[in-house]
């Protein structure tokens, strides 16, 4: 899959995983990696680029004498959700047309 | 590898970054570490399941710095450098002015969208104040006027947003240009 592509979906599966509750890190790794391929490395920059686009945002919660970062959806990450779905109605239209030979149904 | 040696050795690759995104890289993968040893990993496990340190630093560093960086060298300019400054200068203050042009350009489209945008409810909003107050002199051409006006502000209401997501998506294509310069430039070290 194309690497850009690839990166935007991500980042939509990273704010419907926090789009439930907010999340830490390894968590949301974990809850990503039953339906798409993530580790933590490639989570990293996604999460830096979400809270740069204040997508999401951050606290810190003191856990077992460490700090944990959780991450929380914002508007603009909610409406980057609602985005995609809008687009991807299209995409998928496209698609049926594409694997269909070009055919009308 | 255990943890204290990756921290070290990301550290490292990091070097060239400010401390501030090192401190912020170094404790999201100790956080990592600490949570992967928590769900029952030994630390070599939970250390080699992060992947290849080399490429974990080349994305950090990618997404941390910005584009002049990955041009300009580190060491002070030798005198060799200098020459072959001077003599190519025409050409970089050609690729410049392009860089520069492209820029003010999406800028510019950008602009003009929203300009665009704004005309059509302001326009509008004229027009409704206008016909209002001549409304006794012409009253045909007012009402003419008054409903012309209230489909310019509706034109402009249901133009902004996708005004609003093309100029998102155009802001986008040139990140993704840069990042693109950043590859070819990091490659090129490499």
């Amino acid at each position: 899959m194309d690497t850009q592509l690839k990166r935007g979906l991500l980042e939509v599966c990273v704010l419907t995983i926090l789009s439930k509750e907010d999340s830490y890190g390894y968590k949301i790794v974990r809850d990503l990696s039953e339906h798409v391929e993530i580790t933590e490395s490639t989570l990293y920059p996604i999460l830096k680029r979400l809270e740069k686009q204040n997508c999401v945002s951050a606290y810190t919660v003191e856990h077992k004498s460490r700090l944990r970062k959780y991450f929380k959806i914002e508007q603009v990450g909610q409406e980057k959700i609602q985005e995609f779905l809008n687009d991807w109605e299209s995409v998928l239209a496209i698609y049926k047309f594409v694997k269909g030979g070009g055919k009308d149904e | 590898m255990n943890k204290s040696k990756f921290m070290s050795e990301l550290s490292i690759r990091l070097n060239t970054l400010p401390q501030h995104e090192i401190n912020k890289s170094l404790a999201y993968y100790s956080e990592i570490i600490a949570d992967r040893m928590e769900d029952g990993m030994c630390e070599e496990v939970a250390v080699s399941g992060l992947g290849d340190i080399d490429e974990i630093a080349q994305e950090i560093v990618l997404d941390a710095t910005p584009i002049s960086k990955f041009i300009l060298p580190n060491r002070p300019l030798s005198s060799s450098d200098i020459f072959l400054l001077v003599l190519c200068s025409p050409l970089i203050i050609l690729l410049i002015g392009i860089v520069i042009l492209i820029y003010l350009s999406v800028w510019l489209v950008i602009s003009a969208l929203y300009l665009i945008n704004i005309s059509f409810v302001l326009v509008g909003l004229a027009g409704i104040v206008a016909s209002i107050v001549d409304f006794r002199n012409n009253i045909p051409i007012n009402i003419l006027i008054f409903i012309v006006s209230l489909f310019s502000i509706g034109i402009g209401i249901v133009l902004y947003a996708p005004i609003k997501k093309g100029s998102k998506k155009l802001w986008g294509l040139t990140t993704l240009v840069i990042r693109y310069i950043k590859i070819k430039f990091i490659r090129k070290k490499d």
